[in-house]
């Protein structure tokens, strides 16, 4: 095993050590974290549109399909957050099921954050957590075509005694079914299996990665009717729902992190205009 | 005869199921859409044997470290250590509060920890990439700072166009190109399954076991 | 009673249309028909950078991408493996230390056996204990950075299905000044391989550089395929936009729709 050969040259603008790049970029996430500083959010019109399209739910049912990557959930999280609460602002049943085997998982963890004060009373006939599919696509296609192939909840109670489901026979019966995504995979899939077939519509909340992938097939007579992007869409739906929350937070964060960005990126091309334009 | 069925046999299977599904997918005939429902019934439970090779090959692998007592065998200890505390408190229950409590404080904590480190790595790849050496990377560099201002509430604070030019820069030369890989992708992978489905190519190789 | 499914017909049609021409390609390559690919740049600097690697001293690092053979991303694996396969041949000639990794077990399978038939052929035998297996994705992302700085490797080959982590291991390999090729297919991913690389095969040119180096029958079959029948979506695409500038009528678009 040989030592790594990291050089040491002469520091300058166009070779500032990635370390030091870390740490400031350390400071200025944790600082506005611990210490909020309260940078405006505006509200952008595909977070609008999503909005919008959430609430023509109203008194119907959708499906929240966490196929997520637990990594994704920094950005998902507060997503699922806000549109949960959405959900129950617009008396819209919400079904949570997954094709990751960490969707279960996810549903026991955010399902408390809004409905904790009514688990015992609407459990199975307002909001429902099936958990994990096995499968992949093809436990998609299973579930498209009969959404009582899967026999019981995440808790092993029989799916029969629960009310929510018993209007629910196929994905048709759903007004939307809203796919978190943290790769480009998922959503295709889904769009495959749920809308192709014309079974019900589909709207997605992705990570800020996975959103440009995503433009091709958004738009009101497309696959994906809308769609909400990131930390910043979770932050606008906060705002929308009148629940602030974790994403709010985070998006002092994100600018600071985003204006570093632009700084370290000036400070090169200065250093490179004075090193006249050699590596 | 042997050696013909053990090459031929798998691509055959892969063909008839493949060509199964592709039919009840653009065609409603019956009794094969019931027949489809219940095969992807079938499979979704066959893909969870996936688990098991991945498992033996971790358990086998650690184990050798450990017995050979080299460097790597302290992260063995701590990769069976974890596997087994993870394994005990999954068969507790996944309602369990030991299963509960890992999975909440120690997996999605890691998981989400490392995702993050791509933002470090952001910070310093744009660093080096966005420098106007050429034309090109000039325009790579205007269109990136464009988005960036466009994204940040600073932006729109500083000038109110730069939102409306990123959702541009998105909407139209953004997609576009998305648009086109995503043809081009979805071509590739269309050529690999028709590929696979008749049995040749690298794939088709692979299940046939001939390569 | 046999009836086609509503609105699939036309997708029907164009997936006739497909497999028509991968069938009759196959069968044109077969009867001789020669294809030639055009020159792919990272495909070349793969013996540059085993050559690096000899001269220095140091292992190569080759990886198909964090994805399997199921889903869209198969084919991107499988290119990968391909690539694998031609690195494993030329490092057992010039007897260079290889590792390759990936975090799905039956990727974990075919490559190990992959490259120990690449090392058979040259007469070496391969070390499997440097095909390793890292079985989640995040535990992938850090332990393939980890092993790529404690082994210093010359040079860092990663051209596969890449679904979010390879710039943790990119980035770690530009900062032991590792040679890097990659490339993927995958739309999120494809700035951190121009970012990281020195070179790079973006979207098709992945599938492009499995046929580059197998340059089988079906693998060459298949990229003329694919490049005849962009050929004709970019024909529907120029004769819809000039259908709909003329007579500002969906006719053309609605026959999709069918």
């Amino acid at each position: 095993m040989t030592t790594p050969n990291i050089e040491k040259k002469k520091i300058g603008l166009t070779n500032i050590d990635s370390r030091i790049i870390w740490l400031l970029l350390l400071f200025v996430v944790g600082i506005p974290l611990l210490n909020p500083i309260g940078l405006p959010v505006q509200v952008s019109p595909t977070t609008r549109d999503f909005h919008n399209t959430l609430r023509s739910a109203q008194g119907g049912v959708i499906a929240l399909a966490l196929d997520t990557d637990p990594a994704g959930l920094a950005e998902l999280g507060p997503q699922l957050t806000a549109i949960l609460h959405l959900a129950r602002d617009n008396n819209i049943k919400v079904i949570l099921v997954g094709w990751n085997n960490n969707a279960g998982f996810y549903a026991d963890t955010y399902l408390p954050k809004v409905f904790s004060d009514v688990w015992e009373t609407r459990y199975g006939i307002d909001f429902v957590n099936l958990g994990f599919i096995p499968g992949g696509e093809t436990g998609m296609k299973q579930f498209a075509e009969d959404t009582w192939s899967i026999t019981s909840d995440h808790y092993g109670e029989s799916i029969s005694q629960l009310p929510i489901m018993e209007n629910i026979r196929t994905a048709s019966d759903l007004d939307y079914i809203i796919e978190f995504c943290w790769n480009i995979d998922l959503p295709q899939n889904i769009m495959r299996q749920f809308v192709a077939p014309g079974y019900t519509k589909m709207l997605a909340a992705s990570t800020a990665l996975v959103y440009p992938s995503l433009l091709p097939f958004i738009g009101p007579d497309k696959s994906i009717v809308a769609a909400v992007k990131g930390l910043d869409g979770a932050a606008q739906l906060e705002l929308l729902s009148g629940h602030p929350g974790e994403a709010l937070k985070g998006t002092d964060a994100q600018s600071l992190a985003h204006i570093l960005l632009i700084i370290f990126i000036v400070l090169g091309n200065i250093g490179l205009i004075f090193r006249g334009g050699k590596r | 005869m042997g050696s013909l069925l053990r090459n031929n046999l798998p691509s055959l299977i892969t063909a008839i199921l493949g060509f199964f599904f592709i039919l009840t997918y653009y065609f409603t005939i019956q009794p094969l859409n019931e027949w489809s429902s219940t095969l992807a019934k079938i499979i979704s439970l066959t893909s969870l044997f996936a688990i098991i090779p991945g498992t033996i090959i971790l358990i086998k692998r650690n184990t050798a470290n450990i017995l050979k007592r080299g460097n790597e065998s302290v992260r063995s200890i701590v990769t069976l250590s974890s596997f087994i505390i993870f394994l005990v408190s999954g068969l507790m229950g996944l309602n369990s509060a030991p299963w509960k409590w890992l999975y909440n404080n120690v997996f999605l904590i890691l998981s989400t920890a490392i995702f993050s480190l791509l933002a470090f790595y952001i910070m310093s790849a744009a660093y080096r990439t966005f420098r106007v050496r050429s034309w090109e990377s000039a325009v790579l560099l205007i269109v990136g700072l464009l988005t960036i201002l466009g994204v940040v509430p600073f932006g729109a604070a500083i000038w109110s166009g730069f939102p409306n030019i990123a959702n541009w820069i998105s909407k139209f030369p953004s997609t576009g190109t998305a648009r086109g890989i995503t043809i081009g992708i979805a071509l590739g992978t269309a050529g690999v399954i028709i590929r696979t489905l008749i049995g040749r190519g690298r794939l088709g190789g692979f299940i046939r076991g001939a390569e | 009673m046999i009836t086609i499914k509503s609105g699939f017909t036309s997708s029907f049609i164009m997936f006739i249309a497909f497999f028509i021409t991968v069938m009759l390609t196959y069968y044109l390559v077969s009867k001789g028909k020669k294809i030639t690919i055009r020159k792919l740049p990272a495909i070349d600097a793969l013996d540059e950078a085993i050559g690096r690697a000899t001269e220095m001293g140091r292992p190569i690092h080759v990886t198909p991408g964090d994805s399997g053979l199921t889903g869209l991303t198969a084919s991107e694996t499988v290119a990968g493996l391909e690539v694998s396969s031609y690195v494993a041949r030329r490092c057992a000639e010039v007897q260079v230390p290889m590792y390759i990794t990936t975090p799905n077990a039956v990727v974990h399978t075919l490559q190990t056996d992959i490259a120990s038939q690449a090392y058979r052929l040259a007469g070496q035998e391969f070390d499997i204990t440097n095909s390793i297996l890292f079985p989640y994705w995040t535990s992938f992302a850090v332990g393939i950075s980890g092993l790529v700085y404690r082994e210093n490797v010359a040079a860092n080959i990663c051209i596969g299905g890449w679904h979010g982590i390879c710039l943790i291991l990119m980035e770690t390999a530009s900062r032991i000044g590792a040679f890097q090729i990659g490339g993927t297919a995958a739309t999120s991913q494809l700035s951190w391989f121009v970012a990281c690389c020195e070179y790079y095969v973006l979207g098709e040119e992945v599938f492009a550089a499995g046929a580059y180096l197998s340059q089988s029958v079906a693998d060459v079959s298949a990229i003329w395929s694919q490049d005849l029948f962009k050929l004709l979506v970019i024909a529907i695409i120029a004769f819809g936009i000039v259908i709909s500038l003329t007579t500002g009528s969906d006719w053309f678009s609605n026959l999709f729709n069918i």
